[in-house]
């Protein structure tokens, strides 16, 4: 029996996709795979809570675990970039995951709130991390520092501008070497120098700090779905064939009208949606 | 038969199935002499009690109940795996009454040598004998004492995981251990993170014995690169197995299952929950 360790981080306007993306993961979960789900909320309200907390099973399945923090923990952090939204902090949450969770968990995998599962994510957490801390996909929107969305301060880390950049969404992380290695200090000491000037948050933290150095994974663990500006950069067809999608892009799944399909396995999504919204 | 190894387990309603496997196994493992088995008991049922007691029969075992109200610690901490109930520890000393050496255990173990070796263990003075957390080697460590430089505890005093501890109860008592424990939580009610465990380090600031990890082996052992020099065979020559942190064997069933998940429901099997499975 493999008990998965799962961490995410949401606010309160996260919540539901996060207790979706919680949803399918288990829906598509291998018949020998349990899951610990470690979930950190940021002023999470009562009914939310609720929602999260009673995806368990009292963790034969399928344990939730919430720890409620406060974002003032990220006060020195970026809170905004010149081309980018203003970030909702508790992204920053991922960053702290590995001092959260129990001291027993080795490996964890990581999960943005906006990932749709498709696929037993078993072979996934069982990822062969090559020594390295790490694993994610190499970034198809902003595959090397030098891009624009890239590693701002790149120069300054003595570093090529074509060093590979990775997509922060889905990762599986090495607990005892994220500690050993001291990542979590090092993001957050270059996050906070550079503060003024870093455009995608802790995902450049994470990529500054590792250099290009991570474990890559398929690209169907992290199918990105990025329609920002009519910029398809995962062709629509082969969204059919992934294990994750990543709805990267300003419109998310969930802002659009109940049942519609306007993106790739939207509908999927919300046959998940409508499970959970009927439950409440 | 007089006993003298006396042991210690707290429990509360939602532990008695593990404490009657870990209860089993104590007995089990015992070869020299007899064995009491003192249960501090948080809200355990008369039938729960009656099902331990018929657990755990033989001449050479003795059964005593202590009952423990944890009221007084509304408010402090306790976290998503834990309740009130873990700050008997604080207590067992003047709960059971012993007046030598007593053995306090975590209910989420399986006891697999005979524990007469370790009452021989020279405590140097101290009131405690327990092993270094692997995960927290030092107070000033992560998830150590929140508050060590406050306290003035140099930060690499080692740090100890209270799931096993020989007490020298006479010596607890001098050095008034759990009042010293109990004024450190006070203190530090909204900043502790290791509960029970953190006040007894802050109490004892590094003056207690330490043991071989083999008495208190738990799942930081798991990984291989770990297991390397002295610890090669840690595996093979552990004597308490302790399912310390999330994975707890009760959570899953897997007949097929060879690990240390199967121990437990072997020692099931022997105690009056025979055949429950999750």
């Amino acid at each position: 029996m493999l008990r998965i360790k799962l961490g995410m981080a949401t606010d309160d306007k996260f919540a539901f996709p996060t207790a979706v993306t919680i949803s399918s993961l288990m829906a598509n979960l291998g018949p020998d795979a349990a899951v610990d789900a470690f979930v950190i909320g940021y002023g999470l309200g009562v009914a939310n809570r609720r929602l999260l907390e009673g995806l368990g099973d009292g963790g034969l399945r399928l344990s939730v675990s919430l720890f409620d923090r406060d974002q003032s923990e990220f006060a020195d952090y970026p809170a905004s970039s010149p081309g980018h939204n203003r970030i909702t902090k508790a992204a920053y949450g991922r960053l702290i995951l590995p001092d959260i969770v129990p001291a027993d968990v080795d490996r964890l995998l990581y999960l943005d709130a906006d990932t749709l599962v498709r696929h037993d994510v078993s072979p996934l957490y069982r990822v062969d991390l090559a020594g390295h801390a790490i694993a994610a996909r190499h970034d198809p929107v902003v595959p090397t520092f030098d891009h624009p969305g890239g590693v701002q301060a790149w120069r300054t880390l003595g570093v090529s501008g074509k060093t590979d950049y990775f997509n922060s969404g889905v990762m599986v992380l090495d607990i005892e070497r994220w500690h050993a290695e001291d990542w979590g200090p090092r993001v957050k000491g270059y996050l906070v120098d550079h503060r003024d000037n870093v455009m995608l948050y802790d995902q450049e933290g994470l990529n500054a700090i590792a250099r290009g150095s991570f474990a890559r994974l398929d690209w169907r663990w992290n199918a990105i779905e990025y329609r920002r500006k009519g910029d398809i950069t995962t062709p629509p067809d082969a969204m059919l064939d992934s294990f994750i999608v990543h709805f990267l892009g300003d419109v998310k799944p969930w802002d659009l009208p109940t049942g519609s399909d306007d993106g790739a396995c939207h509908s999927e999504y919300w046959q998940y949606a409508e499970k959970l919204a009927h439950a409440e | 038969m007089p006993s003298n190894l006396h042991v210690v387990f707290f429990a509360d309603m939602n532990y008695v199935r593990h404490l009657a496997v870990a209860g089993t196994s104590v007995i089990e493992s015992c070869r020299t002499g007899a064995v009491t088995i003192h249960v501090v008991a948080i809200g355990i049922g008369a039938s729960e009690r009656a099902m331990l007691s018929a657990s755990w029969v033989g001449e050479t075992v003795d059964v005593r109940f202590h009952d423990w109200d944890p009221g007084q610690f509304e408010g402090w901490q306790t976290g998503e795996y834990f309740t009130t109930s873990v700050y008997a520890r604080l207590f067992l000393p003047e709960l059971v009454g012993v007046t030598g050496r007593l053995v306090s255990l975590d209910c989420d173990m399986v006891i697999l040598r005979d524990l007469a070796p370790l009452l021989r263990t020279d405590l140097a003075g101290s009131p405690v004998a327990a092993v270094r957390e692997p995960y927290t080697p030092t107070v000033s460590w992560r998830r150590g004492l929140s508050n060590w430089a406050r306290e003035g505890i140099a930060p690499e005093t080692p740090y100890f995981n209270s799931g096993l501890m020989l007490i020298d109860t006479k010596r607890w008592r001098e050095l008034r251990v759990t009042e010293s424990a109990l004024a450190y939580g006070r203190r530090y009610l909204s900043t502790m993170v290791g509960r029970d465990e953190e006040c007894l380090n802050a109490a004892l600031r590094g003056d207690w014995a330490e043991l071989d990890q083999e008495w208190n082996a738990g799942p930081y052992w798991r990984l291989a690169h770990r297991r390397t020099g002295a610890y090669a065979d840690i595996l093979d020559r552990r004597r308490i197995v302790h399912y310390q942190g999330i994975d707890k064997p009760w959570l899953t069933w897997n007949p097929d299952d060879r690990g240390d998940a199967r121990l437990y429901y072997e020692y099931l099997d022997r105690t009056a929950w025979k055949g429950w499975r999750p």
